[in-house]
């Protein structure tokens, strides 16, 4: 009955709740590129990303995420910020006096860039975050594998079976509640044969997974023979043609939305463009041009593509 | 050995959205030597009653006392190591067939044993004895357990938590999907596990298994005991407040005293017993 | 008319002994069958043989005047439903209306007439209220009424019940058996084969076949089959009870001619 309760669906109906999950999917790819790109100041960094985390957290109150939530998706990330505030001090760096020294600890000299650093991956690693868990929170899973379909369609040209790969992962989310379920009683009865899951030396931990691992496994397999039986029963053919009772629509709220976030990451990267000519490093700023406009070029081949697609 | 409820009260994933709350101020005190059913609709918290008594789960509130055992929330007065005590308290799943996973029969049913410091020789005979008991026979061994069919699974499973010699027997719907020479012969097993000494405890839907077998019964609804009683005693009384079935058996003798025939419901248990009865009835 | 014909139909799986023997029956269109018998009697694997989930060995096999064969498969299957023991194994699509649009997509219904079709199966089993629900959130008794709506949606002549309600509580029992009834009512040309241990619901059906140990043990109207009744109990199958009631009584002297309804069996024990 203990239940994960992160990262699910959550039946709300807000303005991200509607939006097509294909475009969700786009945003949050545009959004990930924009929160990762690379400045040559900690000024203009920390602003750039503070704008991003306004914006992000202006989404996750739309989508009514709650803030226990929120908090509970970051609890893996405090041993990682320590981590990385460990490494940053002590790994030399490029340019790393450029901002002064903070502190002397034992004749070490630990130096502002190595905390700023730290800083910067932590914004942006909960950022990320905080985008993934709006994704998962607003769109149902079966949604998310219909995108992921969508996007792979062009595959179908190589004979790549893109439809039961969906099918394969949609079935695949539609049993992890009833085998979390299953794990658990299993993990009941052998407790109850004296096994202990949680102590114990290395070769009884062993033993204990595996009078876990077996009745799991046999189990599963014999859920696909039956699941197997009834798919076919019900004229299922993984070769045959197939229509739809789901489709998502894309709509002008959609186009608005994708635009919008395009602009967001066009602006970033502008602004990073910039930033690294004024502190003439002309070469880099350069080759970043190149790469905004192959950027632009497929952000337009997308919406140009998901437009064509649409109308057929 | 003597089970006592004490105001248990149970709550999953407490403080949490999932919050859900399954049992509520449960009394219970179940005797020794009982042959006692647990009764009540699907979702009534039977499940999370029979996983207090042997400490797989821990009352949120209030005490469950288990022979010297004390399972609460109070981290003071509970018992430390709960393994001897489900070493006394067997507890036999629903659809108990799917914990197998030996390579052999008898190495399956000595898994248990085993566990609890058994000497690999006295593992092995009474591993040995508990399959005979059970009704599995020798040439089926070495076989591997996946190869046996349902019913024959569920019966070696039953062995593999008799082997571990409890002196209570818990099991939660042990005929469900079984057919009904198989349900006979397993609550005839339990019965004489029972006229052992043992005190056995199963949870069913089934009225007719209750009647027929059981010495004591409990009702659950909702979350509460409502009701401890004998098998008679709870079907002579309107039971339909509980949301239970009326087995067929009660069915026709009540029919039958409304009508004017003089019987006596607490000795009605089965067909045999009803046709005593009837005979005895129409000679008044 | 005769739906499904099956003559000397035998089946084993590799190396073991048959599982199902010379086994020769067939079902009449409108009717409703009961197949009783032990666990591991034949019962379940004659109906994946129906479904052409599996191929027989030795015999034949027909319906709607079709071979069961790599062609005819598709077809013969768009006539027959089936509804399987576990309720969990056979929800395939992720909420309510995603399971029964599972079918509809293969049958290529177009995507306009679905949610109406879905909607008209779900309020016939009393599901209607539950299209965006997922299977976890369900009882095992909603579960089965979905994947009857799903097989209803496929709009079968045959439906096959492989001990559908053997895993449920008796609510769901009581469920199904209700769903069930009112099926019959409404559709009389539907033609029901159900897989049961429930031996008060077999002896409710037009006709009954036994199976055992993979052979036809007997096969006839209820009545027919109460006549061999000490058979069955050789064998370990029950009778219902208020039969078992009448035998015992009249072993003691009291004969009764009742067995059917329960009030007129106590009228004649008082007599």
């Amino acid at each position: 009955m203990a239940r994960l309760s992160i990262g699910r669906y959550v039946a709300y109906d807000t303005f991200i709740h509607r939006l097509d999950p294909r475009n969700k999917i786009l945003a949050l790819i545009l959004l990930m590129v924009a929160i990762f790109f690379q400045f040559s100041t900690y000024e203009v960094t920390f602003i750039v990303d503070g704008i991003l985390a306004l914006f992000i957290f202006g989404l996750m109150i739309v989508s009514k995420i709650r803030f226990k939530d929120f908090i509970k998706s970051l609890s893996a990330l405090w041993f990682m910020i320590l981590l990385l505030l460990i490494i940053n001090i002590f790994i030399p760096g490029p340019n790393k006096e450029s901002y002064g020294v903070a502190w002397t600890m034992w004749n070490y000299d630990v130096y502002w860039a190595s905390i700023f650093q730290s800083i910067k991956i932590t914004i942006r690693l909960i950022l990320m975050i905080s985008l993934t868990l709006i994704l998962t929170q607003t769109t149902k899973p079966l949604d998310l594998t219909f995108a992921f379909e969508w996007f792979l369609a062009p595959l179908k040209l190589f004979k790549f079976p893109t439809h039961v790969v969906a099918m394969t992962l949609s079935i695949a989310l539609r049993f992890i509640p009833t085998i979390l379920d299953e794990t658990h009683r299993i993990m009941n009865a052998q407790t109850s044969r004296g096994v202990d899951f949680k102590h114990g030396k290395f070769v009884e931990k062993m033993h204990a997974i595996v009078s876990l691992i077996v009745p799991l496994f046999v189990s599963a397999f014999e859920r696909s023979d039956e699941l197997a039986d009834a798919m076919e029963a019900r004229g299922y053919n993984p070769k045959g043609k197939r229509t739809r009772f789901r489709k998502p629509k894309w709509s002008f709220k959609d186009s608005v939305s994708l635009l919008y976030v395009s602009a967001i990451t066009a602006g970033v990267i502008v602004v990073s463009v910039l930033n690294l000519a004024i502190t003439s490093d002309l070469f880099f700023a350069s080759s970043l041009l190149v790469e905004f406009a192959i950027f632009i070029i497929f952000v337009l081949i997308g919406i140009f593509y998901t437009t064509f697609r649409r109308k057929k | 050995m003597q089970i006592k409820f004490l105001d248990v009260s149970y709550t999953y994933s407490p403080k949490t959205p999932y919050e859900f709350n399954a049992l509520k101020d449960v009394n219970l005190d179940i005797k020794e030597g009982s042959f006692t059913g647990i009764v009540g609709k699907t979702g009534c918290g039977k499940s999370t009653l029979i996983q207090h008594l042997n400490g797989l789960l821990i009352p949120t509130s209030g005490e469950v006392n288990v022979d010297t055992y004390v399972l609460t929330n109070n981290k003071k007065r509970r018992t430390k190591k709960l393994k001897d005590l489900r070493k006394k308290v067997g507890v036999v799943f629903q659809f108990s067939e799917n914990q197998l996973f030996e390579e052999t029969i008898l190495k399956d049913v000595m898994f248990g044993p085993l566990n609890f410091g058994a000497k690999a020789e006295d593992a092995r005979k009474i591993s040995i004895e508990c399959l005979k008991k059970v009704g599995i026979p020798e040439s089926y061994f070495e076989k591997s357990p996946f190869e046996l069919s349902g019913g024959e699974k569920r019966r070696v499973a039953i062995a593999g938590i008799l082997a571990m010699s409890p002196d209570v027997l818990v099991l939660d719907e042990p005929t469900a999907g079984l057919d009904p020479t198989g349900t006979k012969e397993i609550m005839n097993l339990f019965k004489t596990i029972n006229e052992e000494g043992k005190t056995v405890i199963f949870v069913t839907h089934d009225m007719s298994l209750v009647l027929e077998y059981a010495t004591n019964v409990i009702v659950m609804k909702d979350k509460e005991i409502v009701k401890e009683a004998t098998p008679a005693e709870l079907f002579i009384e309107n039971q339909e407040e509980y949301n239970l079935e009326t087995p067929q058996i009660s069915l026709l003798a009540k029919a039958l005293i409304d009508k004017g025939l003089k019987l006596d419901l607490t000795k009605v248990k089965d067909i045999s017993s009803l046709v005593d009865e009837i005979v005895k009835g129409r000679a008044k | 008319m005769n739906l499904i014909e099956v003559k000397d139909l035998s089946f084993y799986y590799e190396n073991e002994k048959y599982v199902l023997d010379k086994v020769s029956f067939v079902i009449e269109s409108g009717k409703y069958y009961s197949i009783i018998g032990h666990n591991g009697s034949g019962k379940s694997t004659l109906a994946k043989l129906l479904m052409g989930l599996l191929v027989k060995k030795e015999g034949s096999i027909s319906a709607f005047n079709l071979a069961y064969n790599r062609q005819n498969i598709e077809e013969i299957r768009s006539h027959i439903g089936i509804v399987f023991q576990n309720p969990d194994n056979q929800f395939i699509g992720s909420t309510v209306q995603d399971d029964i649009a599972f079918g509809l997509e293969n049958r290529r219904v177009p995507h306009e007439e679905m949610s109406d079709i879905i909607l008209k199966f779900t309020k016939e089993v009393g599901m209607s209220d539950y299209l965006e629900k997922e299977p976890e959130m369900l009882s095992g008794g909603q579960k089965q009424r979905v994947a009857i709506a799903g097989v209803l949606a496929l709009n079968p002549d045959v439906i096959i019940f492989d001990e559908a309600t053997s895993m449920l509580d008796p609510v769901g029992r009581k469920d199904i058996h209700d769903t069930i009834v009112k099926l019959r009512e409404k559709n009389p040309n539907l033609t029901l084969i159900s897989i049961t241990h429930d031996i008060e619901e077999a002896f409710q059906s037009d006709e009954i076949i036994v199976l055992e140990h993979g052979k036809i043990f007997a096969k006839g109207k209820p009545e027919e089959i109460l006549e061999k009744a000490s058979d069955l109990k050789r064998i370990g199958l029950n009778v219902p009870f208020l039969y078992e009631v009448k035998e015992e009584l009249s072993k003691r002297g009291i004969k009764v001619n009742e067995y059917k309804d329960i009030q007129r069996m106590v009228d004649e024990i008082c007599k």
